[in-house]
């Protein structure tokens, strides 16, 4: 079947009160049968495009047809052979898994023969069986993604548009759901699969790329870094301490549109006529190989290249020699919430000028553990220090030199950009000409002067990244705490945020971060893979994934590693 | 066609039943439902009391002669009054300040002489503005206590030009203890079910948008007037039940007096909560997130029913243009009806102009909801 099932012609959709189209003349066709993954980072226009498919939007112009059915006229008859889950999955969180799922085969029309038959098949389908009587409300992430599913699959659709399913969920659910989605596209399901993650889209048999509302790239995954064959090499062989001077000096090379960590080695792209920047390393075994482009590479691309040149943090300040004095360190730190245990006996230390991640799907305990480390949440037991010294026993003390970003980033959004780095220079206690230098040297850095007067809920999500680093770094912390900085970013974005992490990090700044995307992990010096309030695993990302290698599997990610870790405690549990 | 009326009917028992799942598993839904009355009640039942209490009174008196003793005997003979005597206006100022004495009495020096010599005599009277509501009370009062005395001694006297006084026997129909309780009771029935039909569907409905739930109904076959009859059915029987339990707790725990009938109460009722139910579902269709509910449901639909329905303080004591505000609101008409069925009993002339001003204020807000109302998410 390769007949068109869906055709989107000139879409446009603004909204009441933005200045820019949500989403700005989106033409493409979706087959019968295929799976489309719609990419692109947080406000590109990837929940409007779904919902003006499902009609739970009314085009500003332009139209779409689902097998020659328009969603706005012909609402009704597109929605019975249609399933749409939301954002969120659309659950009932206060009725269990079986009463949401009565509810909706009630709301389908199924009759108690039909119903009886569909439940139980999806049930197995989704292995929710023994969890039938559960409030869905207290299902893991993973279990309520399968959950709502299920539930959108019991009107036997022929299409089914899923809206960021696997948004924070653990990587084996993540790939339980591939599979379930895998196999109901094999039985002649047309699936619209909405998703920031780039490396979901490569598994996709078609890509849409939406970035602002434009469509970027539109076709087969592999075909858009086809051009970038050949031009992608990794550098081996370095010393850990060489990283990340080399990655910041190459970023200088005239011939490298993008750079980055990945872990134990740089990775580049070069441009296509360029030769490959020559190495003056004292390691003799460093050495580049070629490597294979991935989709991230050419959304990079498409974008025009990743962050180029030289930060004015990078010569602010001395370089610091790296150390191996311990600055953060959580000693069997665990936090109960009633009966529930959100973190058990965590351990870790972190090393100054270290990049250390935390990293684990939503509702792992990362936050939590996060958030006790710079002292808003007391520890139910166990020791949080910061430089050696307790949180709980001197908490102003400790925290004066922290910097911190929490999730969402912490901004006065009615505040101009001036005024925000005005407050938070003051709250730090900054005064005095300090003050007025320190604002104008985070201006300079963060390339803030344009938008000094705006305020701040309208800069773009990257500059209110930016924004909030700034006003987390000013008072210059030695220790920076960042929670989920980069989430729903465009990658050209997330490089630059790590470009200017990694300047801080050479300075002799500790940064902790948080993350559910398993591509950042590579970003960072160590990390904790953090499963169900465990840290199941610790170090190098280099180590991690050195557990899982094998013959049948030469380059494990690092989400094969988390999976087979998770998979091995399990197996000891037991 | 009849498989699709089936289809329909179906749909909407399990959207009931959905809902009353998540009424009886939601906390606060049974607590503004059944506790909430209770507690209402019981506020209004006990602890408001707009009724007359013993005035604490200081009584200054400056020369002890016979007219002032006979004043000072009459004043603390009265059962509505709790006299202290003293010598000066300074010794009360500090207990009046406190609230210890609701009012001072000062007797003028020359008042014996005055009162010889046929002059005008003058007892001046120091109340505490700050709080109006018993200044009023205290000032009445006092005066006739005075009014009555000084005819008692005038004719003691033998002044006979005053010609023969009419005494004014009050009686207080429908409430002949003129216990506020008694009206004040019925009158809470209709903030109860306010805030079940105008706050709880407001903030279920809003709940609902922002868990993302109602996205994913409104992605199925199921119409957007299935959702809502859905809502308004459940909400419908929840206030309902609501409304008989504190009835009986008026007639029969507070025996408030109930002279209507169970059907006139029913229906009366019935009117008035599809008005509050509509009110409900329009705020929600307006904001879409909980918070902003909640404060347009308390600013438009709990506070003018608690201040401009009649309930607490008389429609006709409020100034003119918010007299004619209070037409606009439901809880105005309910308000009188509740307190005609529980007091007086059934006047349907009245019930049916009420009903009819309600059902005409639900029409707008479903109206308006209605055309409001698409099936989109934005």
């Amino acid at each position: 079947m390769t007949d068109v099932a869906i055709e989107v012609a000139g879409l446009k959709k603004t909204f009441k009160g933005q200045q820019n189209p949500a989403l700005d003349g989106i033409s493409t066709t979706i087959n019968h049968g295929s799976m489309t993954g719609v990419v692109g980072p947080d406000g590109a226009g990837k929940t409007t495009f779904m919902r003006l498919l499902v009609g739970l939007l009314a085009p500003e112009s332009g139209a779409v047809s689902i097998d020659g059915m328009d969603p706005i006229k012909d609402g009704e008859l597109i929605r019975a052979v249609s399933g749409y889950m939301p954002q969120k999955f659309g659950l009932y969180e206060d009725l269990s898994v079986l009463e949401n799922l009565k509810l909706y085969s009630d709301i389908r029309g199924l009759d108690a023969k039909r119903r009886e038959e569909k439940l139980e098949a999806l049930l197995k389908f989704t292995s929710l069986a023994p969890f039938t009587g559960r409030l869905a409300g207290r299902l893991s992430g993973g279990m309520k993604q399968k959950l709502g599913l299920a539930c959108v699959l019991l009107g036997d659709p022929k299409f089914l548009f899923l809206d960021e399913p696997s948004v924070g969920v653990d990587p084996i659910s993540r790939q339980e759901l591939w599979r379930m989605v895998r196999t109901l596209s094999s039985d002649g399901i047309t699936i619209v699969w909405g998703t920031s993650y780039l490396d979901e889209a490569e598994k996709c048999d078609r890509v849409i790329l939406l970035c602002q509302g434009q469509k970027l790239y539109e076709g087969l995954p592999q075909q858009a870094f086809a051009d970038l064959q050949g031009r992608c090499f990794k550098l081996s062989g370095i010393e850990e301490k060489e990283r990340r001077p080399t990655v910041l000096s190459l970023l200088q090379h005239d011939s490298v549109t993008d750079c980055a960590i990945v872990g134990s080695d740089v990775r580049i792209v070069k441009k296509p006529d360029g030769p490959l920047p020559a190495l003056n390393l004292k390691d003799p075994n460093a050495h580049w190989t070629a490597t294979q482009p991935s989709f991230e590479d050419a959304f990079i691309e498409l974008l025009g290249g990743g962050p180029h040149g030289q930060s004015p943090l990078a010569d602010s300040e001395k370089i610091a020699e790296p150390t191996l004095e311990v600055v953060v360190e959580a000693k069997n730190l665990t936090k109960n919430f009633g009966d529930f245990i959100a973190v058990k006996d965590n351990s870790f230390q972190i090393y100054k000028g270290e990049i250390f991640g935390l990293i684990g799907p939503n509702g792992a305990g990362k936050s939590t553990t996060f958030k006790m480390m710079c002292g808003l949440i007391r520890p139910s037991s166990g020791l949080a220090l910061i430089a050696g010294i307790d949180l709980r026993s001197s908490p102003s003390k400790a925290r004066s030199r922290i910097g911190y970003m929490a999730q969402k980033f912490s901004l006065y959004n009615q505040l101009s950009v001036a005024q925000n780095l005005h407050f938070f220079s003051g709250v730090y206690g900054l005064c005095g000409k300090h003050r007025k230098n320190t604002v104008d040297k985070m201006v300079e850095i963060f390339d803030l002067a344009p938008y000094l007067n705006q305020n701040a809920d309208s800069l773009s999500l990257g500059f209110k990244q930016r924004l909030a680093l700034a006003c987390a770094v000013m008072h210059e912390p030695d220790v920076l705490f960042l929670d989920e900085p980069t989430s729903g970013v465009d990658p050209v974005t997330r490089r630059e945020f790590w470009l200017h992490l990694n300047y801080l990090a050479t300075q002799g700044v500790t940064i902790m971060v948080t993350t559910h995307f398993m591509e950042e992990a590579e970003y960072c010096d160590r990390i904790a893979l953090i499963h169900r309030g465990l840290n199941i695993a610790c170090g190098t990302p280099e180590n991690l994934k050195s557990l899982v290698r094998s013959d049948s599997l030469p380059s494990p990610t690092m989400e094969d590693a988390f999976i087979w870790l998770i998979k091995q405690m399990s197996e000891q549990g037991e | 066609m009849k498989k699709g009326a089936k289809q329909m009917l179906r749909t909407l028992l399990a959207l009931i039943r959905k809902e009353s799942l998540q009424i009886f598993r939601d906390q606060s839904a049974v607590m503004i439902a059944f506790v909430l009355p209770l507690l209402l009640l019981f506020i209004f039942g006990y602890g408001v009391n707009l009724d007359n209490a013993t005035i604490n009174l200081g009584l200054v008196v400056k020369n002890s002669d016979a007219q002032s003793s006979s004043l000072i005997s009459s004043f603390s003979n009265s059962t509505f009054f709790n006299v202290t005597i003293g010598r000066s206006t300074e010794e009360f100022k500090a207990p009046l300040s406190e609230g210890k004495l609701q009012g001072i009495a000062v007797i003028d020096e020359d008042f014996a002489r005055a009162l010889a010599g046929g002059k005008k005599t003058t007892l001046q009277l120091i109340t505490d503005g700050s709080e109006p509501n018993s200044a009023i009370f205290v000032s009445a009062y006092s005066e006739g206590a005075f009014n009555t005395w000084l005819t008692h001694f005038q004719r003691d006297m033998g002044y006979v030009n005053l010609g023969p006084t009419i005494d004014i026997e009050p009686r207080y129909w429908y409430n002949q203890d003129l216990s506020s309780r008694n009206y004040l009771i019925p009158g809470s029935i209709s903030i109860v079910m306010t805030l079940i039909g105008v706050n709880l569907t407001a903030l279920v409905i809003s709940r609902e948008w922002e868990r993302g739930t109602m996205e994913a109904m409104m992605a199925t076959a199921v119409s957007m007037r299935q959702i809502i009859l859905g809502k308004l059915v459940s909400y419908f029987i929840l206030a309902m039940l609501s409304m008989v339990l504190s009835w009986a707790i008026a007639v029969y725990w507070y025996h408030v007096p109930f002279r209507g009938s169970m059907t006139a109460l029913l229906i009366v009722s019935s009117v008035f909560v599809l008005s509050a139910l509509g009110q409900g579902l329009l705020i929600s269709t307006i904001s879409k997130n909980q918070f902003l509910s909640a404060q347009l449901a308390i600013i438009t639909g709990f506070l003018p029913s608690f201040m401009l329905s009649g309930f607490v303080f008389e429609t006709a004591s409020v100034p003119a243009a918010l007299r004619a505000f209070s037409y606009l609101i439901p809880a105005r008409y309910f308000v009188s009806c509740l307190q005609t069925l529980f007091l007086t009993g059934d006047v349907w002339s009245l019930f049916a102009e009420s009903m009819l001003a309600m059902a005409a204020i639900g029409f707008v807000f479903f109206a308006v909801t209605t055309k409001m109302t698409v099936k989109r998410v934005a």
